[in-house]
């Protein structure tokens, strides 16, 4: 068991890979949060597909492949913050407007050029090819994700929970949608290398939606998302290494196993609670009235 | 400090259609308990829009504590009260932390709320009777609960003006007095309140002024005095009855809405 884990350090290209894996499982997973509580678990999606259309277009102009992903995925937080804000049009018809656009951009860009690319790694991730450069993106966009958590966390929440009135109360949430389009762009850029575009949609919300299960604590919602998201990329590479798949499925899976466990776990314990209720005033609150009947299976 | 708390003079507001509001002039002085009511479509949430700052494209001049509402960002000293009905009750946080988050954009930059800024939520809270109930998840609360929590939000930020959408629409009778009365409390403490509500009965009937709004203002005075057939039709659009009780103003359908109809005795087809 222990040569199983310590075997593949022996190359140094999977220890990058785990480097990035732990960097973008902890930025996914913390993300996740945020992008379910707004319910635009779609956004991860269509970036992720602007991030073919840029990386197509820069790799066949003979650019860096990052200078095409960030330019479209800014493009694309741009424009969905734009059409979005127009009467009659939601954020999810913007994402389906602009990102599948990008993304076709970037089909017919690679079908007409001489150059080949690997697609495949651009689609579903790749541990070999992690070097140097996607470590220090992974770094640069973590710490700057971290600092976005750190100073505009409470105006972060406000403008989530309750938009209309974090705007009276004098949060500029126009602004903070914007910050948080972009920080997600850049956390799917960074994201590329180890998870490849198809996957990352996944990495941005499981997370999340596991940790909304078993949690009723907005701190704690944090803690376990970003846990899940780096268990899953470490448990993810491994068996990447192992058993020769994309690390990109790997991850996903390990991370939507967890979600599965939490979710049948949750209900498990939302029926015995209930059977609990049921029983005796034990299990009673006492003295609170419910206003509403809403049935979560919140536990914690 | 004027003595108005708003000041709404000349106000039109479109969105590329015909007018929501039409040359709108209204006056609320310091320390008065309004409600505005209009069928849907009046033009309500509008007119809480413009109050509160989130609308831009009005003509005509908004004043609110004795300052214009500037064109970006909200005006100081507004506390507002969404409906109950538009908040994900789900969401992963408890009374206090709802509370704190009325300060958020005063508040230093850092993921936690400072010990003064938790007492002053304590003691807003214990002020609306809340006291025990911090650390409760929000969706635990009773409708009641809910609208105290929100308030204690709205207080928390030291707000003169407090501005309510629908404060009782989803709840009980008996909440809707409790409602009622805190909101007398909260006036008689000084603040100014404007609530919007679709109750004549239960709420308007008992506040000390209605504004009667149908994209301009239809009536506006005390229950008395504006509750009455012409301006209830010229509202609304339909004939309704006043009755006068016990020193109360009920409106009734002016005749039954429904023919009456035939019982159907159980297990008849």
């Amino acid at each position: 068991m222990a040569s199983w884990l310590s075997d593949p350090f022996a190359y140094t290209f999977f220890a990058r890979a785990m480097i990035a894996g732990v960097l973008v499982g902890a930025m996914c997973g913390a993300l996740s949060v945020f992008i379910v509580l707004r319910r635009m678990s779609y956004i991860g999606h269509g970036l992720a597909h602007a991030v073919l259309g840029g990386v197509a277009v820069g790799l066949v102009l003979g650019q860096d492949m990052y200078l095409g992903a960030v330019v479209a995925t800014v493009v694309a937080a741009l424009l969905i913050d734009r059409i979005s804000r127009r009467r009659g049009l939601h954020a999810d018809a913007a994402i389906g407007v602009v990102t599948t656009a990008i993304f076709a951009l970037g089909v017919a860009t690679l079908s007409v050029s001489p150059e080949r690319i690997n697609v495949e790694a651009v689609l579903f991730g790749n541990i070999l090819g992690v070097n140097p450069t996607d470590l220090w993106v992974a770094a640069g966009v973590g710490v700057a994700l971290l600092a976005t958590l750190v100073v505009a966390y409470k105006r972060l929440v406000f403008a989530t929970f309750d938009p209309e009135v974090a705007e009276v109360h004098g949060i500029r949430v126009g602004g903070s949608e914007i910050v948080f389009n972009l920080l997600t762009a850049a956390v799917v850029v960074a994201s590329v290398r180890v998870l490849g575009v198809l996957l990352i949609a996944a990495a941005v919300v499981v997370p999340g939606a596991f940790a909304r299960l078993v949690s009723r604590s907005l701190g704690a919602m944090l803690g376990i998302a970003t846990m899940v998201g780096v268990g899953s990329s470490v448990v993810g590479l491994y068996a990447s290494y192992h058993v020769d798949v994309p690390s990109g499925p790997a991850i996903v899976l390990t991370a939507t196993a967890v979600f599965a466990v939490g979710f049948v776990g949750s209900a498990l314990v939302g029926r015995s609670a209930a059977r609990a209720r049921r029983a005796g005033p034990a299990g009673v609150e006492g003295g609170v009235e419910h206003a509403h009947s809403h049935e979560g299976p919140l536990v914690g | 400090m004027g003595s108005s708390a708003l000041h709404l003079d000349g106000v039109t507001v479109g969105y590329g259609g015909p007018p929501v509001l039409t040359d709108l002039a209204l006056e609320v002085g310091r320390g008065e308990l309004v409600g505005i009511v209009g069928p849907s479509g009046a033009g309500k949430s509008t007119l809480l829009r413009l109050i509160t700052g989130r609308d831009t494209t009005h003509r005509g001049r908004v004043e609110v504590l004795g300052a214009p509402v500037p064109r970006h960002g909200a005006p100081g000293g507004v506390g507002y009260v969404p409906q109950l009905e538009s908040i994900d009750w789900d969401f992963p946080l408890t009374v206090e932390q709802v509370v704190l988050l009325g300060g958020a954009a005063t508040s230093r930059r850092l993921p936690w709320f400072s010990r003064a800024e938790r007492r002053r939520a304590a003691a807003v809270l214990e002020r609306l009777g809340m006291a025990g109930l911090e650390q409760r998840h929000i969706r635990e609360l009773s409708g009641g609960q809910q609208q105290r929590m929100f308030l204690a939000r709205a207080l928390a930020r030291d707000s003169e003006l407090l501005v309510l959408d629908e404060p009782t629409s989803g709840v009980d009778l008996a909440t809707r007095r409790d409602i009622l009365a805190l909101l007398g409390e909260l006036r008689d403490e000084g603040l100014t309140v404007v609530l919007t509500t679709h109750d004549l009965n239960f709420v308007a009937a008992h506040l000390p002024r209605i504004v009667f709004l149908n994209g301009l203002i239809t009536a506006d005075g005390a229950p008395r005095e504006v509750l009455t057939p012409a301006v209830l039709h010229a509202t609304y659009g339909t004939p309704m009855r006043v009755v006068h009780d016990q020193g109360m103003v009920l409106v009734v359908d002016d005749a039954p809405v429904l023919a009456p109809g035939r019982a159907v005795p159980a297990g008849e087809p």
